[in-house]
């Protein structure tokens, strides 16, 4: 077996653990979520699980709005790094290039990795063909956000965008939105920024999806299943709406998992885990902004 | 497991690929091109280090073009310091701090990631007022040379490209952004940039043909460049009307090296080294309360009392004026400075044979650098250079080093040694052309000061260390009679 470069996925897939970002100007300082208008660092996880070692393997970073279906040409380029590993062993790669997450959608971005190397290169694909990290070991994405329930305020939004490519080769697609445990995260640790894991929030009943462009007043929860028409290239906004009681204890969260499927097939998808307690969600970034400078 | 005890104590240099020596200041220099990032590690343990291999990880800035490369280095004895040098291009590179990230393997230890800062700089010119400057996202220093001593090239003048490159009289105007409150503003570079711009200005002219775009006003789209014709008057004054040498390269790197040391030097004994006269001004015009300073400029004329020939504790006198404009005043400042080179050496010496057998291995050669105050430089104090260049032209480059590797007998000695393998037709290198002659071959050697500043030492503090400032004195600059360029020793290659 030569060359054998991986960078993990989670479990879904969208939820790499393999990938995490360092808000603040201090590379080697705490894991956090990204914040809006705060520079940070993107990192990644690269194994050589082949039997020879690899020099200056390339590994790429990225960035995209939120989306479930995600090209080279609708992701950026946030920069470059290289990577030598012997065999089985296991490297955290820098990406060096400050990455300052946009406003637009409250900071919320996905972020990609991917590792290869000349002897152990990317599959064949197109600048309008989507990052396909289930079936390409080289690749991964992260693809995670967090709300936080504000007091007095019982709807939680997170706004982000379903595709169609044309290597779907249909119109019809589908998106699913659900609740997960939050168990599902443990994997990702401390790269969410928080101390521990929080306790699973009570029964939540109303959460769905609608279509939604970034800023529109929600006045309904929406649906837990959208069946969409998409032309290839085309996008839609989306809102998943998530009703939470005003009185949700601190220390509690509920994961939500959005999914997009075309014919049964998981081609993308969103986590988002709500926060319950008092805090608002300005309050909470900004308190991460000062701890990370 | 423990991790490798590496650390790079001193900010990673540019060193000019043609001419293999450190830009002034260690300054990488977008208009250059592709320039070497050269990096001294130290083994900070007292066992060494076996199997130590080094790479970049990456590069802040995206600009900077790298080529990745592992560097295997071998077993590093305890408390050695050794070099790595990386090749990148900096042509589409942003001027501005960046950060470069070195990964330090070795056997059964973990790794260690090392970031460094690096400075980054460009330089450009606007033709209708022959202006130079240097855009930073901390203000634009432009610069105008309004006379120079000048010398054609050599016999061989090409196309009136200049030999060397004096300024005797300039201005400079910093345009601070923002204007800012107080005496001084912020400072680029951790290190005060005026200090420098004009030894890199002075160091480029010899380089002209390595520049890109020297005229586009920054719109770099890559055509080698001349000098001439930048500067508002020449003076008719000329400085070395040919050059004595027994050795010179075809392509004249060796001699345009030197004498891009020497503009550089020049600059910098006047304005930059000690008291640093932009500071002085700033010092002696305290704005009023509320005025933000708006621009700063030197006028600036340079007396070469003796020829400034790098490497000599020569003399320089300088009388110059410095204005600060406010929004609500105009304060001026102005005096006349003598000054000494301080880039000098008591003295130094080159080991290496008469004769070499080509069949022996490599030729060794050693040398030590005696610092003024009787001391000797050692380990990464010195980025020491050497050349051979042949009676046929051809040159060849290698490095000198005191790390106690490969040809170096003893890290930290104060004796610095390399070598050179030369070439023979029936070795499988592949290029029969690039076969090395037997013959005799004339030996440069070249030390260079290290900028030993600290990482994060406060500005003003660091203002007083440049680096990078050639201190052997094989260069012997005259006015109107032929310069010298000595070598070190002759070596008679069998």
């Amino acid at each position: 077996m030569p060359i054998e470069l991986w960078i993990d996925d989670g479990n879904p897939w969208y939820l790499s653990p393999d990938i995490w970002v360092v808000p603040g100007n201090d590379p080697s300082g705490a894991p956090g979520i990204p914040i809006a208008g705060v520079a940070g660092y993107v990192w990644a996880r690269v194994h050589n699980r082949g039997t020879t070692q690899v020099t200056n393997a390339t590994v790429r970073f990225y960035w995209a709005n939120p989306s479930m279906v995600i090209t080279p040409n609708t992701a950026t380029a946030i920069g470059t790094s290289f990577v030598s590993l012997l065999p089985g062993e296991t490297k955290e790669v820098l990406c060096l290039t400050q990455w300052t997450p946009v406003w637009v959608n409250d900071g919320h971005e996905c972020l990609i990795a991917q590792a290869f190397h000349a002897s152990d290169p990317l599959p064949p694909g197109g600048p309008n063909d989507p990052f396909d990290p289930p079936n390409d070991r080289h690749t991964a994405q992260r693809n995670i956000d967090l709300l936080i329930a504000r007091i007095r305020s019982n709807f939680l939004v997170q706004c982000f965008a379903a595709g169609n490519t044309a290597r779907f080769r249909t119109e019809e697609v589908t998106v699913v939105a659900r609740r997960a445990p939050i168990e599902t995260i443990r994997n990702l640790g401390k790269t969410l920024g928080l101390d521990r894991l929080p306790r699973e929030m009570g029964e939540i009943n109303e959460f769905g999806l609608q279509p939604q462009r970034c800023g529109e007043q929600i006045e309904r929860v929406g649906d837990e299943k959208l069946e969409l028409k998409l032309k290839p290239g085309q996008q839609v906004g989306l809102a998943l709406t998530i009703r939470v009681k005003e009185d949700s204890e601190s220390n509690t969260g509920a994961l939500f998992l959005v999914e997009q499927f075309v014919r049964d097939k998981l081609v993308g998808g969103i986590g988002v885990l709500a926060l319950g307690g008092t805090k608002d969600c300005e309050q909470y970034k900004q308190e991460r902004s000062h701890e990370n400078g | 497991m423990a991790s490798v005890p590496a650390a790079i104590p001193n900010r990673p240099f540019a060193v000019c690929p043609p001419t293999n020596m450190m830009n002034p200041d260690g300054f990488f220099v977008v208009n250059m091109g592709g320039q070497i990032i050269q990096a001294y590690i130290v083994n900070q343990g007292g066992a060494p280090i076996n199997n130590a291999r080094v790479y970049i990880e990456g590069i802040s800035d995206p600009g900077v073009v790298l080529i990745p490369e592992v560097k295997f280095v071998g077993n590093v004895p305890g408390g050695a310091s050794f070099p790595v040098r990386f090749n990148a291009s900096f042509l589409t590179a942003t001027p501005g701090e960046a950060l470069v990230s070195f990964i330090v393997e070795g056997d059964d230890l973990t790794f260690k990631r090392v970031i460094k800062k690096i400075f980054i700089t460009r330089v450009d010119f606007h033709k209708p007022s022959k202006t130079y400057s240097v855009v930073m996202p901390q203000g634009t220093m432009r610069i105008n040379i309004h006379r120079a001593v000048m010398g054609p090239r050599d016999n061989r003048c090409r196309k009136d490209e200049p030999f060397v490159v004096l300024p005797t009289e300039l201005t400079y105007t910093w345009i601070p952004n923002p204007p800012y409150d107080g005496i001084r503003g912020p400072f680029p570079y951790e290190d005060p940039w005026w200090k420098i711009a004009l030894a890199i200005l002075a160091a480029l002219f010899a380089l002209g043909a390595l520049l890109y775009d020297y005229f586009s006003d920054g719109d770099l789209d890559g055509g080698s460049v001349s000098v001439s014709g930048t500067f508002e008057e020449t003076d008719p004054s000329v400085c070395c009307t040919s050059v004595s040498t027994s050795a010179s390269d075809s392509d004249d790197w060796v001699a345009r090296g030197l004498y891009s040391a020497a503009g550089g030097l020049a600059t910098a004994a006047i304005a930059s080294d000690g008291p640093d006269l932009h500071y002085r001004g700033q010092e002696a015009t305290p704005p009023a309360g509320g005025e933000f300073t708006l621009s700063e400029g030197v006028h600036l004329k340079i007396n070469y009392s003796v020829p400034p020939s790098p490497g000599v504790n020569y003399p320089i006198e300088g009388s110059w004026e410095y204005t600060r404009t406010t929004t609500g005043n105009t304060y001026n400042f102005g005096t006349s400075d003598e000054r000494n080179n301080i880039h000098f050496l008591n003295g130094y010496e080159v080991q290496a044979p008469a004769v070499h057998d080509r069949r022996k291995g490599p030729l060794k050669v050693c040398a030590r650098f005696q610092k003024p105050d009787g001391r000797f430089f050692k380990g990464n104090e010195l980025y020491v250079s050497a050349v051979l260049v042949s009676t046929y032209g051809a040159n060849r480059r290698f490095e000198l080093n005191d790390h106690g590797m490969l040809l170096d007998d003893k890290a930290n000695d104060g004796t610095y040694c390399g070598g050179y393998l030369f070439r023979r037709q029936h070795d499988k290198h592949g290029d029969p052309t690039q076969n090395d002659q037997p013959g005799d071959w004339y030996l440069f050697v070249f030390a260079q000061d290290v900028n030993t500043v600290v990482q994060g030492t406060p500005p003003f503090d660091a203002a007083h260390t440049i680096g990078g400032f050639l201190l052997t004195p094989q260069l012997v600059l005259s006015f109107n009679q032929p310069c010298q360029l000595n070598h070190d020793a002759v070596i008679h290659v069998v």
